[in-house]
């Protein structure tokens, strides 16, 4: 009996046993290792949204808003390079006329915020600040006979975000406070429908977003009484919310375009943000409509050029991409997230899903914990196709074979002067590149002349300092901000070839650091204030009041303020910072190929798209400057147009008189970018420990070799690991 | 008839043994997957290049007895181990005794010794900042005798700190396996020494403790995997790279893992995993010379 009870019981452990086994392969196979979702065997289903941009009129420089007649034609109203309000037709998105019409001329050349027309034909502007400029907000209705009249709105919006004529003729208005009904004849107010933004009329109700964000709201056209409450979270200004003739309401925003279908409970997306304008992370979407064919939306650029693009269903396209990649980034970068989408919308049979290593801020997930999981990733062969390097250990990875050497796409984008060789050729290790930065900023010295020519280097600027104790070459900045700024630059001297620390030559750098730096000034200053001390230090230099000001220049943006501030300054001029006479820089974006990638040639062609000129003339605002050669003639030549300008609010404590520079300067700018070849040195956890270990040192309780020794030691271990 | 209980006595021990194994499986499988055979591969990785799998020989262990990152945490895992463990069983030896004298309450000292191995490592952490930041609890006291506040974290305190933490969280466990062993102990023994007029040091030293020298391995092995643990204080406390002094060996083969040196890291594992099986082994037969 108990031998028989021991062999149930042991066959009962065995088929435990089998069974947690099968269910633990089960499971495996069914989940995605890291994020990394792989395709499947699975059929693919057809049918889908396809993107097509609209070409807008070349003429026209500035669009107001694009409207889909109910024709099919459409029409586009805007400014063109005279800076004339326009209107332009077409019949097939594609050849367009300029129409007249009889009240362009009557609208003056305020600036028009929006246009609607009503079913009868009848436009509605309206206009930024109001007739009068002073905030009053006026619409005018300009009918097709070429008579204008004005309604005078009886609340002050200021800013209109959506506005539809009802067809009795009054209006609806969207602000960032409220959706309100208005008297198309006197302008009085009639209903207010509570919610904020976006509105879309269905019939006799009318559904708005809700102002907490997480719901649509349906309330009496009419009355304005809350009828149904329809849950979706995360509604902001960015949403645009539109409904079609069945009354199914659809929200667009930066997840794509979802759709609630009448009566239904959940919200279901029909257009994925992805390989399409909806994933571009520089384009704003300003208005949605929707016709027979589709969905028209309106995208703004970071410069505010506007774009059109259609989206219709095409049962023939594939559901599925077939070939899938993963591409790994720490945190997000603008400019490679374009390269993507650019990538996918010339080849929509490819999906790449972007990893973001340390995810949105309520992740919690820190970058130790990032890195390891991406390296347990490569470990297994399942890592990434396409890595960011920025803030990962590149060295390693190149040492340990990772990462693919790019020669093959990069030499002859070398060769053929596509892309700036002062920095991309640093980061080749003989003839093999492994890393190529996409963006780069450039550590720069404005101010004394005479100065910037004696001195090029931390240790020659305390020199100085100690040689005309008189003058205070920078203003009051922190020892631990001074580290920050010039560590990267100076390590490589008190650095050795092991990559420990020198002894003799880091106390040198300690000393300069203590001399130029202000005692006083506050280490823990908060970004806005660290802003501040900047402009605070451009005034000054630009007064005469000290020699020198610094700034890790991110864009031309922002050379009119330092060149408008050394003008001022009547002796001025600026120079890269430099170790042994070369001049920093400091790469950013840098892209790389994961050896082990299975799709490498589609993971080259992405790497070249993010480095062509398509791609890097994306105005990304203080990004940095871009790599490819045409992209930064550009990047200049937006700057000599004025198109982009940084920073003209000033705390002014010195007040400066902004100029504009000119060719010249610009030219000058480039040139000095263009003659850096230095990569800065990039090691956060070596400069943490360096601020740690030298605080006893600026607050007076440690001698400088005494914090010499302790930063030795301090970081001996992470030096020799 | 002479054969059949001979037949039976042959059969019976294989049977025990297949039941035994049905029982044992389960563990055998899970400890095979996730230990064993991850640690085969460590030992496989050790003597391989990084990511391309190349055999290079003892290379990587050359590199490893080279590091001087290496020989760093090795001699302060070594000197930790060396100062805990023997404090540790003393210790906690001590206090069995005395709760064990102690007949009524002992329960309470029990479960109050046991306490801190309750408390979670992140609250403990917050504890050490509270009372070990240079602006911190014992600064401040020694402020107020007119001495400069010491950043205790960031000095050579941070070793003994470390060491102090270890015996507070592991000294109520160790304590409960001493009462354990002392509690088998049988007291006629210890009554007869008394009668013969043992006083009672002889009878601790002479009775007690050579009784309680089985539970001395047993407690050994657990105080020295435990002592690997405090890397988790450590590492909350000063990160990747703490103080000099308390740069263990865990921090070296997480940052090891952080830079993708599987190879050293390998190297590494093996060395110290082999160290620590010779040292229970010697440990083990040592105790069974003394059995």
């Amino acid at each position: 009996m108990n031998r028989h009870l021991y062999r149930v019981l042991a066959g009962v452990m065995i088929g435990v046993s089998a069974v947690s086994m099968t269910a633990c392969r089960g499971s495996k196979s069914e989940s995605n290792v890291g994020g990394i979702s792989a395709p499947n065997n699975q059929e693919v289903v057809m049918g889908k949204y396809v993107e097509k941009a609209i070409e807008l009129p070349k003429d026209m420089v500035s669009m107001v808003k694009c409207i889909n007649n109910a024709d099919g034609a459409m029409t586009v109203y805007g400014y063109n390079k005279s800076n004339k309000f326009s209107v332009y037709t077409s019949q097939n998105g594609e050849t367009w006329t300029e129409s007249k019409t009889a009240w362009a001329d009557k609208v003056g050349n305020q600036l028009i915020q929006d246009i609607i027309e009503d079913q009868d034909g009848t436009v509605y502007l309206s206009f930024v600040g109001g007739n009068d400029g002073q905030g009053e907000t006026r619409i005018k209705k300009a009918k097709a006979d070429g008579t204008v009249e004005d309604i005078k709105i009886q609340d002050n919006l200021e800013i209109i975000l959506q506005m539809e004529a009802l067809p009795n003729g009054d209006i609806v208005v969207a602000t960032y406070e409220s959706v309100t009904r208005y008297s198309g004849v006197d302008g009085k107010r009639l209903v207010e429908y509570g919610g904020q933004y976006g509105f879309t009329v269905i019939g006799d109700k009318i559904a708005v977003l809700d102002g907490t964000g997480s719901s649509v709201v349906f309330c009496n056209l009419e009355t304005g009484k809350e009828e149904e409450v329809l849950a979706y979270q995360g509604l902001d200004m960015g949403n645009k919310i539109i409904s079609d003739e069945e009354g199914n309401v659809y929200l667009v925003n930066h997840s794509g375009i979802n759709k609630w279908v009448k009566e239904s409970e959940t919200w279901e997306t029909i257009v994925e943000a992805s390989n399409n304008a909806f994933g571009d992370p520089v384009l704003m979407i300003t208005a949605a409509s929707i016709d027979q064919e589709g969905f028209n939306i309106t995208f703004q650029d970071m410069s505010g050029k506007a774009q059109v693009f259609k989206y219709t269903y095409d049962p023939n396209m594939p559901n599925r991409a077939t070939t899938e990649l993963t591409l790994y980034m720490l945190e997000d970068d603008e400019l490679v997230r374009k390269a993507i989408v650019e990538y996918q919308r010339q080849n929509p049979e490819v999906a790449i899903n972007i990893q973001l290593g340390l995810g949105n801020d309520e992740t919690g997930v820190v970058k130790e914990d990032a890195i390891r999981t991406l390296n347990t990733e490569l470990l297994a062969g399942k890592g990434p196709d396409i890595i960011l390097l920025d803030g990962l250990p590149i060295e390693s990875y190149i040492e340990k074979g990772v990462l693919l050497d790019m020669n093959d796409i990069i030499a002859p984008m070398l060769d053929s002067k596509e892309l700036l060789t002062n920095v991309v050729k640093p980061y080749y290790e003989e003839d093999k590149i492994y890393g190529v930065p996409t963006r780069f900023t450039v550590p720069l010295m404005w101010g004394d002349e005479a100065l910037l020519k004696e001195a090029s280097s931390v240790e020659e600027l305390a020199q100085w300092a100690e040689a005309n104790p008189d003058k205070e070459v920078l203003y009051s900045t922190s020892p631990q901000r001074l580290i920050e700024e010039f560590y990267g630059v100076s390590a490589m001297n008190w650095l050795d070839e092991n990559g420990q620390i020198k002894p003799e030559e880091f106390k040198t750098f300690l000393e300069a650091i203590n001399t130029l730096a202000d005692q006083e000034a506050k280490s823990n200053l908060t970004p806005m204030e660290e802003s501040d001390m900047n402009y605070y230090a451009r005034e000054y230099m630009a007064y005469g009041d000290t020699m020198l000001a610094t700034q890790d220049m991110q864009g031309f943006s922002w050379l009119n303020n330092y060149y408008s501030a050394i003008t001022q300054r009547t002796n001025g001029d600026y120079k890269p910072l430099q170790v042994n006479r070369q001049g920093v820089f400091r790469g950013k974006g840098v892209i790389g190929i994961n050896k082990n990638s299975k799709n490498l040639e589609v993971a080259k062609e992405i790497v070249k798209i993010a480095l062509g000129e398509e791609v890097q003339k994306t105005e990304l605002f203080e990004n940095g400057f871009v790599v490819n050669t045409k992209a930064f003639e550009n990047q200049k030549n937006e700057g000599i147009k004025g198109t982009v300008i940084a920073g003209q609010t000033t705390p002014e404590e010195r007040p400066i008189k902004y100029l504009q520079a000119g060719k010249e300067e610009y030219e000058k700018m480039a040139q000095v970018l263009q003659s850096v070849t230095q990569p800065a040195y990039e090691d956060e956890i070596l400069l943490e420990m360096i601020i740690e270990e030298t605080k006893g040192y600026f607050d007076g309780t440690k001698t400088a070799e005494e914090a010499t020794q302790a930063v030795a030691q301090r970081t001996k271990a992470y030096l020799s690991e | 008839m002479h054969k059949e209980p001979k037949h039976i006595s042959q059969n019976k021990p294989k049977s025990d043994l297949k039941i035994a194994l049905c029982f044992i499986l389960p563990s055998l499988i899970g400890v095979g997957i996730f230990i064993l055979i991850p640690f085969l591969d460590v030992i496989r990785r050790s003597f391989c290049g990084a990511m391309n799998g190349q055999f290079v020989g003892a290379n990587n262990y050359i590199t490893v007895f080279n590091n001087e990152a290496f020989k760093l945490a090795s001699k302060n895992t070594i000197k930790f181990i060396v100062v805990c463990i023997p404090l540790l069983i003393v210790i906690s030896l001590a206090l069995a005794l005395l709760v064990n004298s102690l007949k009524k309450k002992n329960e309470i000292f029990k479960s109050m010794f046991l306490l801190p191995m309750a408390i979670p490592v992140a609250s403990v952490v917050l504890l050490w900042q509270v009372i070990f930041n240079k602006n911190g609890l014992l600064s401040a006291g020694i402020e107020k005798l007119g001495m400069a506040p010491i950043d205790w974290m960031n000095s050579d305190w941070a070793f003994w700190i470390l060491v102090a933490s270890y015996l507070w969280r592991n000294v109520g466990y160790n304590m409960v396996f001493w009462l354990a062993g002392l509690t088998t102990l049988s007291e006629s023994v210890d009554e007869a020494a008394m009668v013969d007029g043992a006083n009672g040091w002889q009878r601790l030293t002479r009775i007690t403790l050579p009784q309680l020298i089985p539970n001395l391995f047993t407690i050994t092995v657990l105080s020295l995997l435990n002592s690997f643990k405090v890397f988790r204080e450590a590492y909350l406390i000063a990160g990747q790279y703490p103080h000099d002094s308390m740069y263990m060996l865990q921090h070296l083969f997480n940052n090891w893992f952080m830079s993708l040196d599987i190879d050293k890291l390998s190297a590494a594992a093996t060395v110290v995993a082999s160290v620590i099986l010779v040292l229970i082994l010697f440990l083990q037969k040592t105790w069974e010379s003394e059995d």
